[in-house]
Order: structure tokens, then C-alpha cells, then sequence
């Protein structure tokens, strides 16, 4: 008994002693190049606004001569710890990927020679000059989706799944309440906020069960890699949802009926380049639909639902479509407004 | 000169070689994931415990270390009066709410304001402590359900909290106004997180050996937990000195709570907690119960969380989950000593045999 485990142990040393004389020519590899580090509000692999961000770090390292890190972190508390580490690592930029913003400010405010940007979700009045804040504005896009979905319901109950409550996600569902209200005042608009709680999808799918219970058939997620339960809810049930981020319409296709994207890929990669190129500014910067930042996954080709859906719902679609466009015109122009829960009070009519 | 016992020596063995054993196995999986083990541990250490850079990385795994020494510190003191409460979780976010609501609701000069809302979390996280003891006690209750379930309330009751009543109406996202700066518990180096609180955690360490130790209120807290029908026999009554004890380890729970409010985060937001008090069991389990292994284990794994998680992921690209299949397999080992320690009990009977005979000459 004794011999077995002096072998067991023995082996184990020769394996780690192998894998260490292996291990030990290779060094970490120093480079001159202009060094990022993104800090990520959540594990990767969500499939929606963590990964998208990381798809921008992907093209930069591969486009410019940077050097970007990711830095995954697995929730609010340790936002801010991996934020100091990447300051006392002595990074280049330093991007934080939609962290609180006190925490962006005080730290901007506390380090004054390091460089701070912020490619989403970062909204102030007043920014130091070595914090820069792209924000995409997703309300306008959201409205868009409210309105196929306005459009579409069969029970005039539709829901949102949002991953908490606050101004920044707001933004989706009011704008997304909105429209669906534009097109189908009789409709009903819930909704079930998640306490910010992003990279769990059970919890995602239980509160979608219970909106569908609800008698609701058209979920908008809003919630990172918990929203994946919504999706996946909404297959489970032969009911629809719609996706947030990327393009998610082929994830189950025929039931999701469209997505919106929002392009954190191209800020994240935006923030990046200027760094690069000299031409970083701090302060806060909007982008929008014009900017081609945000949209729906029908602006990019996405055909999986009007090839998969149910034929009582494709058929209206190109009415939906029509609708879409004509608003879509109205906003550009000017000419129809939409409720921004980032800049204005919560509107009577949306209460 | 007092020699030191068997079980304390093994004690400290244990641990020692469940870490050892820990990164032996981590090492291979390193070395799969394609990075030298031995750099691997060259930026855990240094990312753990290094004094180098503008905040020197020892300091922050200090000020990390601070509420899980309190919450291993709550959990030993349950585990040695014999009761498996778990519920430091919720101690310690209830102690959390009473900080960042009084913090803002009262106003009173600084110093008093200080003391009182650290006093006010303590009886808080010390009543929530005697729910599952006063179940325990009265009705028999199962510790460990019960406590799991308050833990899971807790976690509610904050979300509600921040979401509605202590909400601040400028903040971006769902948290309770910042708190003035004067009643800021103050930070030795600024933007470390290490602090007052840990002077305060260390104190409340010695306080706690001595009570437990050195007083006839602690003895009595010992015999209950080895044995609560040979206690009664003995003239002690068990069933005070378990409420007593969970109320004490509640106390101590809460106030890791509210100096975390008090002093790192200045305002409270959903998932602000990351399990610390579930932490603090691993701890107290790692530390052997006692207060010098809290301290020590706290520390460390402060340390590799900081390092391993962190330090692993920024400097050499290594997925930060191996820091906690690290972390997971320290705790796996030490849950599975009864595997190796009767070996280290000859080892060790081996090495002090002789000497012992040396000692009677």
C-alpha cells in the first residue's frame, strides 16, 4: 500500500519535472508594439456582447500593430481589481467593456497618465481627457424590433428579458416597448429583469418560460449569455424570440425572428485604431443607426426566420418590413422621435 | 519550551501538502494548456505577493484578504462549537445592506457615524446568525438547509434593496448612493483596498484565540462542539453557548460586510459579494479551524485568486479558469486528507521517534 503511493507520487514528479524542463525554454514573449488590454465584463462565450467585443480585439491584433489582451473577469467584483492590474501592468489603452462608470471615472481621475476608453455603455456629461466613451445608442434599432414584433403577435402580449435594471439596458426595452406600442397600442409589454446577472442562461430560460406562461409569444433578450435561455425557451415552446448583440437568428432558426445588433465589435476596434493612429480624443462620442453601429440582422442579410418561420408569420413580412423602413426613414430624417432611457425622463405614454 | 503536539504539527501538514499536491496537478494541466508551469508560478507568486509596480500586488491580495480572514473567522467559530452553519453569505450581505443604508440615512458626526453603523451591521449579521442556531436548537432543525435557504433570501432581499428602496437615482446601474467621504474607512495605499479593516480583522483574530483558549466562556464553546451530551453532563449548557457562539460568528460576518462597504466599495450593488462568505468556509476548513490557519489560509488564497485568476490571464494568456481548477483542487485535497494522512502520521512518527527518546535521557 505504502510502495503504491510512493509510485503514484514519484510519477506525478517525473510528469511535472518533464512538463516544467519542457515548459522552460519558452518565454513570454515581450513586444515593442503598442500594448491594449480589454477588460471584459464577463467570462467570453456568450455568444453576444462579450464575444462581439472580442471579435474587434481579434481584428485589431491582427490589422494593427498592437498588442491586445483580453481580460475576462467573472463579475462585478472584480471589475475593479482587474482594472489595477492592468494599470500596474503598464498598459498602452486601457479598455473597460461596458464597467460602471464611477468606477471608469475615478479610476481615469486617480491615474492621470494612463490612457482609459470605453468602446460601450459608458454614458457622462464630463469626461477627463484620458477617458474616451464610444456609445452606441440602441434605442432607435430596438424600436425597430418592437415594431415586427408589434406586428407579428398573435396573443398582443410580448415581454423583454432584460439582465437588470438600469439606464443602459433600458435603452433596448424602452425603445422596444415603443415601437411595439407604435404599431399595437393594445398590445401588453412585460418585462423580467435579471439583477444583472449576464452569463446565466438557466435563469434566462426560466424567466422566459414564465413570460410565455404569461401568454406571451414574442421574447426580446436583452441579456448577454443568459439571454441564450430565452432563445433556447423560445425553441423549446414553438414560440419566437429575438436576439440582442450579434446576428443570433440562426441559433434556432424559424424562431428567432430577428436580431439586434449592436457593433461593439467595430467601437472596440474603432478605440483601438485611433490609439494607434494618433488620433484618440477623450470625452464621449454617440453612434447610431446612421453610423451603421447598430441595427437589425434583416440590414445584414439574415433570412433565417422569413426560410424557417411559420408560414402565417412570413407572409407578413414584407408589410413588417415596409414599416420598418418607412420609420426607419422618419428617425433619420428626424422626423419621428424615440425614448432614450440614457438622457430623458421616462415618458407618460411608455409607463 | 512547550513542544509542539502531534496534531498541531499535522495540521499544519496538511494543508501544506494538499497545496503542494493542489499545483502539482495544476502544473500538468498548464503544461497541456501550453504554457511552462514554472513560469506559470513565476507570475503567480509574483502577481500574488509581488512589491513591485505602482500598487504593489501584496497589498491588494491584503486588502482581498480582509473580509474572507472575517468570514473564515465567522465559519471557524460555527464549526467549533460544533454546528455546520453556512449562512456567512448572508451575514455578510446583510451586514453590507445595514452599512450602505445607515451610511446614508443617518447623519451624524464621522467617527460616531463609523462606530455606529459598524456596530448596527454586527447586531444585524449577529440576529441573522441566530436564526438557524434558535432553529437548530429549538426545533431541530437541520443547520445546513436552513442556513443555505437564509443565504438564498439574503441574496433577494439585497437585490430588492438596491433595485428599489436604497436606489440612487444618477447612478447608471441598480446601487445605493455613494456614501460621504468622511465616513470612508481609510485605505493605507491607496487604491490597494488594504486598509483599517485589516487591522481591525487581525485584532479580532487574537481576540478570538484568547476567547477561545484562555476563558472559561471558550472552554465551554470547545466542549460543546466535541461533545454537546458530555458537556451537558459536565454542568455546561449547550444550547446558550450555540445561540451565544452563531451570534458572535454572525457578528464577526456582518462586519466583514459593512467594512467592506465602509471601505472598498463606498455603495452597494447586486453581485457585489462573489461568494465571499461561502470563501469563508473553504477557509476555516483549510485553516483547520483555528485563527492562525484562517489567517494564513485567507491570505493565500487571496493570493492565488489574485494571481492565478488574474495575473495568469494578463501576463502569459492562460485561461483564468486554471486559477480556479488550481483553487478547486487545494480544497479537493484537503477534503480528501484522510487518503494521505495516516502516511503523514508515520512520516511524522518516524522523524520524532528517536528525538523523543533523546528528550527522556
Amino acid at each position: 500500500m505504502n510502495k503504491k503511493l510512493l509510485s503514484v507520487v514519484l510519477l506525478l514528479f517525473v510528469v511535472v519535472g518533464v512538463a516544467f524542463s519542457a515548459g522552460a525554454s519558452e518565454k513570454a514573449t515581450q513586444t515593442d508594439k503598442i500594448t491594449v488590454a480589454v477588460v471584459m465584463p464577463s467570462p467570453l462565450g456568450d455568444r453576444s456582447f462579450v464575444d462581439s467585443a472580442a471579435k474587434g480585439v481579434e481584428r485589431a491584433n491582427a490589422e494593427l500593430p498592437v498588442q491586445v489582451d483580453i481580460i475576462e473577469t467573472q463579475g462585478v467584483h472584480e471589475h475593479e481589481t482587474a482594472m489595477r492590474s492592468a494599470i500596474n501592468r503598464g498598459y498602452d489603452l486601457i479598455l473597460g467593456v461596458g464597467l460602471d462608470t464611477q468606477m471608469m471615472l475615478d479610476l481615469a481621475n486617480e491615474n492621470p497618465d494612463q490612457t482609459f476608453g470605453s468602446p460601450s455603455e459608458l454614458y457622462a456629461d464630463n469626461l477627463p481627457d484620458n477617458l474616451a466613451s464610444l456609445l452606441i445608442n440602441v434605442n432607435k434599432s430596438s424600436f425597430l424590433a418592437g415594431i415586427a414584433a408589434g406586428m407579428l403577435t398573435e396573443t398582443n402580449k410580448v415581454a423583454a428579458v432584460c439582465g437588470g435594471d438600469a439606464p443602459g439596458l433600458n435603452q433596448f426595452f424602452y425603445g422596444f416597448k415603443q415601437g411595439v406600442l407604435e404599431v399595437n397600442p393594445d398590445a401588453e409589454v412585460f418585462v423580467n429583469y435579471l439583477g444583472f446577472d449576464f452569463s446565466n442562461p438557466t435563469l434566462g430560460k426560466e424567466s422566459a418560460i414564465a413570460l410565455y406562461d404569461e401568454g406571451c409569444d414574442i421574447i426580446y433578450q436583452v441579456a448577454g449569455l443568459s439571454g441564450e435561455g430565452v432563445l433556447a425557451a423560445a425553441a423549446e415552446r414553438g414560440l419566437y424570440a429575438i436576439g440582442v448583440d450579434n446576428v443570433q437568428d440562426s441559433f434556432y432558426p424559424g424562431n428567432i425572428i430577428t436580431s439586434v445588433i449592436k457593433r461593439v465589435d467595430n467601437s472596440t476596434y474603432d478605440l483601438i485604431n485611433e490609439y494607434v493612429n494618433g488620433t484618440y480624443k477623450g470625452g464621449f462620442r454617440s453612434l447610431d443607426l446612421e453610423d451603421g453601429a447598430t441595427g437589425l440582422s434583416w440590414d445584414v442579410g439574415a433570412t433565417d426566420f422569413a426560410d424557417n418561420g411559420p408560414a402565417s408569420m412570413t407572409a407578413k413580412l414584407p408589410e413588417v418590413q415596409k414599416t420598418i423602413a418607412d420609420y426607419r426613414a422618419r428617425i433619420l430624417s428626424g422626423d419621428y422621435e424615440v425614448y432614450d432611457a440614457l438622457t430623458m425622463d421616462l415618458w407618460d405614454s411608455l409607463k | 519550551m512547550k513542544r509542539m503536539s502531534k496534531t498541531m504539527a499535522l495540521s499544519a501538514l496538511v494543508p501544506l501538502c494538499a497545496l503542494i499536491l493542489g499545483i502539482l496537478v495544476t502544473s500538468i494541466f498548464i503544461f497541456l494548456a501550453g504554457t511552462s508551469p514554472l513560469s506559470a508560478f513565476e507570475v503567480l507568486i509574483s502577481g500574488a505577493f509581488g512589491t513591485t509596480g505602482k500598487v504593489w500586488p501584496l497589498l491588494i491580495t491584503l486588502g482581498q484578504a480582509t473580509p474572507l480572514i472575517l468570514t473564515g473567522l465567522a465559519a471557524m467559530y460555527s464549526f467549533r462549537v460544533g454546528v455546520f452553519c453556512i449562512a456567512q453569505e448572508g451575514q455578510y450581505v446583510f451586514g453590507a445592506i445595514t452599512a450602505a443604508w445607515l451610511g446614508v440615512a443617518l447623519n451624524l458626526p464621522p467617527f460616531l457615524h463609523v462606530l455606529v453603523v459598524l456596530a448596527a451591521s454586527m447586531v444585524v449579521g449577529g440576529i441573522y446568525g441566530l436564526i438557524p442556531a434558535w432553529l437548530k436548537v429549538k426545533l431541530g432543525v437541520n443547520e445546513i438547509i436552513s442556513s443555505i435557504m437564509l443565504n438564498s433570501i439574503a441574496a433577494l432581499v439585497l437585490e430588492y434593496m438596491v433595485a428599489f428602496p436604497l436606489r440612487a437615482d444618477q447612478g447608471q446601474k441598480a446601487q445605493s448612493a455613494v456614501l460621504d467621504r468622511a465616513i470612508w474607512l481609510p485605505q493605507f495605499v491607496q487604491g490597494s483596498r488594504w486598509g483599517i479593516s485589516f487591522v481591525i480583522a487581525i485584532t479580532l483574530v487574537v481576540i478570538s484565540y484568547l476567547y477561545i483558549w484562555k476563558t472559561p466562556k471558550g472552554y465551554e464553546l470547545r466542549m460543546v462542539g466535541q461533545s454537546a451530551r458530555f458537556a451537558r453532563y459536565g454542568g455546561v449548557k449547550a444550547d446558550p453557548t450555540i445561540l451565544q457562539t452563531l451570534f458572535l460568528s454572525g457578528m464577526i460576518a456582518g462586519l466583514a460586510g459593512s467594512m467592506e462597504i465602509l471601505g472598498n466599495y463606498h455603495r452597494i450593488m447586486t453581485g457585489f459579494s462573489s461568494g465571499l462568505g461561502f470563501d469563508g468556509l473553504s477557509v476555516a476548513l483549510l485553516g483547520q479551524s483555528h485563527p492562525l490557519g484562517v489567517v494564513i489560509v485567507a491570505i493565500l488564497l487571496a493570493g492565488i485568486r489574485q494571481g492565478a485568476q488574474l495575473g495568469l490571464q494578463i501576463n502569459l494568456h492562460v485561461p483564468r479558469e486554471l486559477g480556479g481548477v488550481l483553487i478547486a483542487m487545494v480544497i479537493l485535497f484537503i477534503a480528501a486528507e484522510n487518503v494521505y494522512r495516516p502516511y503523514l502520521e508515520k512520516l511524522y512518527d518516524k522523524i520524532h521517534a528517536p528525538k523523543k527518546e533523546l528528550d527522556h535521557v
